[in-house]
């Protein structure tokens, strides 16, 4: 691990903050689980036909989409490969949060996709000052742009999004520092309709591995900086590593200054794309997973990634890389060493064994009891619905979430509700539904309805809110990129901004730190995109819309715990 | 033990082959000189093959396939000469297994007992049967084994070694079903022979039985007596089913509980290093790693994943110099370990050997094509050129893997399926060369 230089931090904070035995929350009661407070059924499109995007979507996302101040939530559907007569296609769905509750937004609120959706990305695609939306289909994809009342406008074709080939995840990001997002988008594989059989598994028709289809290379879209596109994906060198891209994270390696990018590949060795633009001017990514040692796990064969997260876990001040895999496989956790070098040490690290019987989609790295160390959630669900039938019980399709509570060294398998019955997980996004000051999830669930897991760890800790924004012309507005470094107590956080990981999803862009004990306020270091660093001590509490330049922070209370 | 993986009946096969060859010839008559098949003997003969008789039951195999010889020089239509040099050949090829003598004198026992069977087709039986099974099994002529094993169980259908035969060679064809259909009947015939319980716990996990496989590992352990040998050599079994249900803590306390009772297992502690490095808990794994580097017996295979174990605990503890020594250890005793090579790649960078650690990966890169290579499916049509061609490629490959075995397999088929192909001498030669002695 990098030796990490920590300044005497002990006589910063004021001691006055002592939560009540009745604020501090034991693991079991962590999350409520709400089952049905969002109105919305998964359709993953599966008709019998056994398309293998039926069965591995579908994501969502969290934006405040009509600038009120509280997050709304995108979620995606599937689509049948072949409808009914008189049958409507399934369509994607915004919902509003409207006094607390996700309301369906009405249709003029200008979502009309109704493709194979997989995953998303959410930002400020023209730099307008509200949240757009790229949605990644198995076919044609959409941006969709916000007015920033809530109502979008499709513009892909005519913004130069063209692709139609099987996408997956996507992120925005600034790939050359010129202060807009640019969008890289995740193929999954090479499906051609026309030519496909279904697999068997015993007697059982099953969906097809990923190992019977071809992969397909990611694409790279430049942003003009108006949000309009122009396809860089043969001269950023993209084309000579085809993917099966189902989890994406923008994040700074070496740290230059410049976003690297890490794709987690089903069934493939996952990618270390390495951004050349500081190093040589130019557009351009080596691919180094393999060097780097995180295109494997620890026993050197591919696995089946599927989400993927980065944080500090360790605090040495670089992030480590986590990836959720197949059953029998273990999800992976990459400790960054520095340099460009990476160990993978999930069975040494307690989140291996109890991964193994599971098959992990999304997966994001929270401080769920507000212990200042970092924890992991994972969901989970298998891919063949006729598992528990076809292993006699060894496997089931519905399996459980997982909270793994960390202690900086290590990670220990927790119950986190009240006992929750088994579903078939998918993605996993975060967000502070409440602005309570905690970090709430959502999961998607295959088929099914989506499931809110409301955190109760509001109060129990001091917590510090931060929402960035750049404003520099080398600065993205959404300060996607950006290291944030909280220290207080005696302790030190680092965190790189991004709004998209775990698994087809885009998350609340704002940030939460839990502060430790006693300690009321933070010092914040933030390394904007464009290289330059502002600090300020910062009260918890608070939401805090740090705008870069700018003299002051606005400051919003968070409300009171629920 | 049937954990080998291959025919291994011949322990029960002993006691038919050292028993009588001659039909209904007791030593008594034999000793007596009298013969109920002198009228189609040659006195002479019978004496010969009385002689033979007893060499074989004092295990004298080369005597008595040299007396049987000489008899079919003079009659080669002998069929008492035929059956006891079948005998005599097949104990000897089994007393010889592995080496390459044996080969020779399984062919020589499957001649003779082809040729009795012809000359004296009224005592076909089914022992004969499952000798023949497993001479073909043993030159890997499965599908001609899994016939012959069909046969000895169709003489015979409630032989329990019979139907274990069967189960061996339908396996090796990929005949799961059929396999675990034969375990099961001779399990449930002898229900107290150990190494079929294996065979058919293994039969269960391959066909995604794993449930069904622990309780009948589970039962038949309980009913053995304490500190039983077999609970060793059933808890191995059980410990994998657990480790195929993705059980590993459960995995370890079946070990554990083996441990008890043989401490100085090889492979109990091979596993249990192995199985503690994935729980996590190094300072075990350490352990049992060189406490099974002390032992003796250990094979090419076992020593890898010792030396594997311990260099990633040391490159997990940051020891990259004793780390790299154990991973370069692991890698020369099993070339194509890919976990080694990645681990020494990142032992290497972190110790400053950049370059050696770009070698390495070259290295690692090359092996996975090859394993691709190997491993790709379907396996070459040996009756057209491409396929000899693509063939050829496959052997050089396992030969740069170090899978020796595999190698000498592909080159029997292809000397069999094209024998005066022009690159089968550069192909022999080349095992030949780097296969260590």
């Amino acid at each position: 691990m990098r030796p990490l230089s920590l300044i005497p931090l002990l006589f910063i904070c004021g001691c006055t903050f002592e939560p009540s035995a009745e604020q501090r929350q034991v693991a079991s009661e962590l999350f409520q689980v709400e089952q049905n407070s969002i109105p919305f059924h998964h359709d993953s499109g599966a008709r019998g036909s056994r398309y293998i995007g039926e069965i591995v979507g579908s994501g969502a996302g969290l934006l405040d989409a009509d600038g009120d101040g509280d997050l709304d939530l995108f979620l995606i559907n599937g689509s049948p490969a072949k409808l009914e007569p008189k049958e409507e296609a399934p369509r994607d769905q915004l919902f509003l949060q409207v006094d607390g509750a996700f309301v369906a937004a009405g249709p003029d609120c200008g979502i009309v996709g109704s493709e194979a959706g997989m995953g998303l990305a959410i930002g400020d695609i023209d730099n307008d000052g509200d949240p757009d939306l790229f949605v990644a289909n198995d076919g044609p994809d959409q941006l969709y742009i916000n007015d920033g009342k809530g109502r979008f406008d499709e513009q892909s074709l005519s913004r130069g999004i063209t692709s139609d080939s099987f996408s997956s995840a996507a992120v925005l990001v600034d790939i050359e520092g010129d202060g807009d997002l640019d969008l890289f988008i995740g193929s999954y594989l090479d499906f051609d309709a026309s030519t496909f059989v279904p697999c068997t598994r015993g007697d059982q028709e099953v969906y097809c591995a990923p190992s019977n289809f071809a992969p397909a290379p990611c694409l790279l879209l430049l942003n003009d900086g108006t949000g309009n596109f122009s396809d860089v994906s043969t001269s950023s060198g993209l084309k000579d590593h085809p993917a099966k891209a189902l989890g994406i994270i923008s994040i700074d390696i070496e740290p230059d200054g410049d976003p690297d990018l890490y794709v987690a590949n089903d069934g493939e060795p996952n990618f270390l794309l390495i951004n050349q633009w500081k190093e040589q001017g130019r557009i351009f990514f080596l691919e180094e997973a393999l060097l780097a040692g995180c295109a494997y796990g620890e026993g050197a064969k591919a696995e089946a990634g599927m989400g993927v997260d980065a944080a500090d876990l360790d605090g040495d001040g670089d992030e480590e890389i986590l990836v959720t895999n197949l059953e029998a496989q273990s999800n992976s956790c990459y400790r960054n060493d520095g340099n460009g070098m990476f160990m993978e040490t999930s069975f040494a690290n307690g989140l291996g064994p109890a991964s193994l019987p599971h098959v992990g989609f999304g997966i994001q790295v929270i401080d769920a009891n507000l212990d200042g160390h970092l924890d992991i959630f994972v969901t989970n669900g298998h891919i063949i619905e006729s598992i528990g039938e076809i292993r006699q019980g060894a496997s089931h399709f519905a399996q459980p979430d997982q909270l793994f509570l960390g202690d900086g060294n290590s990670f220990k398998l927790t119950p986190y509700s009240a006992p929750v019955d088994p579903t078939v997980g998918r993605s996993l996004l975060r967000g502070d539904l409440d602005n309570d000051g905690d970090d709430d999830l959502i999961i998607t669930r295959w088929n099914s309805t989506p499931q809110l897991l409301r955190s109760t760890a509001a109060g129990s800790a001091a917590v510090l809110g931060l929402r960035l924004e750049g404003s520099s012309d080398r600065s993205n507005r959404d300060a996607i990129g950006a290291r944030i470094t909280v220290s207080a107590g005696g302790r030190q956080w680092m965190r790189e901004h991004r709004v998209q990981s775990s698994y087809l999803a885009s998350h609340d862009p704002r940030l939460l730190f839990a502060l430790p004990e006693g300690c009321t306020e933070g010092d914040v270091s933030v390394l904007w995109p464009d290289g330059k660093v502002e600090n300020r001590r910062l009260q918890a509490g608070s939401y805090h819309h740090w705008i870069q330049g700018q003299q002051s922070v606005v400051s919003t209370e968070f409300s009171p715990p629920r | 033990m049937a954990s080998g993986g291959v025919l291994t009946q011949i322990l029960l096969l002993s006691a038919w082959l050292l028993a009588s060859s001659a039909h209904s010839l007791s030593l008594e008559s034999a000793l007596s000189g009298i013969s109920p098949a002198q009228d189609t003997t040659h006195r002479g003969d019978d004496i010969s093959i009385r002689e033979a008789e007893l060499n074989l039951r004092r295990g004298n195999y080369a005597a008595t396939a040299r007396i049987c010889r000489t008899i079919l020089k003079s009659n080669p239509v002998e069929a008492d000469a035929l059956l006891l040099l079948g005998k005599a050949s097949f104990s000897a090829a089994e007393k010889l297994a592995g080496t390459p003598p044996a080969q020779q004198a399984y062919a020589e026992a499957e001649q003779s007992f082809l040729r009795f069977l012809k000359v004296d087709p009224d005592r076909s039986e089914t022992r004969i049967w499952q000798s023949l099974a497993i001479c073909a099994s043993r030159r890997d002529a499965h599908s001609v084994a899994l016939q012959r094993a069909r046969k000895s169980v169709e003489v015979e259908p409630n032989n329990p070694l019979a139907l274990r035969i069967l189960g061996e060679s339908a396996r090796a064809l990929g005949r799961n079903e059929e396999a675990l259909d034969s375990f099961q009947k001779s399990h449930n015939i002898r229900p107290g022979d150990l190494d079929v319980v294996h065979l058919l716990a293994l039969a269960l996990k391959k066909l995604d039985r794993p449930a069904a496989a622990r309780q009948l590992l589970e039962t038949t352990i309980a009913g053995l007596p304490p500190r039983s040998p077999g609970t060793v050599q059933l808890s191995l079994v059980l410990f994998t089913v657990h480790l195929n249900t993705n059980q590993p803590q459960l995995a370890q306390t079946v070990l554990e509980q083996a441990a008890l009772i043989a401490p100085e297992n090889l492979t109990l502690n091979v596993e249990m290093c192995a199985n503690l490095y994935r729980l996590g808990d190094h300072s075990r794994a350490r352990f049992y790693a060189e406490k099974a580097r002390g032992q003796i017996g250990q094979s090419r295979i076992s020593r890898a994943i010792t030396a594997r174990v311990l260099g990633q605990i040391h490159a997990h503890q940051g020891n990259h110099a004793e780390a790299i020594v154990e991973l370069k250890r692991a890698i020369e005793r099993q070339p194509d370990d890919l976990a080694s090579l990645q681990s020494l790649a990142g032992s290497l960078r972190r110790s400053g050997e950049e370059q050696e650690a770009r070698g390495v990966l070259e290295r690692y890169r090359k092996i996975r094509q090859q394993i691709s290579l190997v491993e790709a499916k379907p396996a070459p049509d040996l009756a057209q050129a491409e396929g000899l061609e693509r063939q050829a490629q496959i052997i050089r490959a396992l030969v740069d893997l170090g899978r020796f075995d595999q190698a000498k397999q592909q080159l029997s088929r292809r000397l069999a399926a094209s024998p005066n192909h022009p690159s089968n001498s550069i192909l022999q030669e080349l095992l030949e060369q780097q296969e260590p002695r």
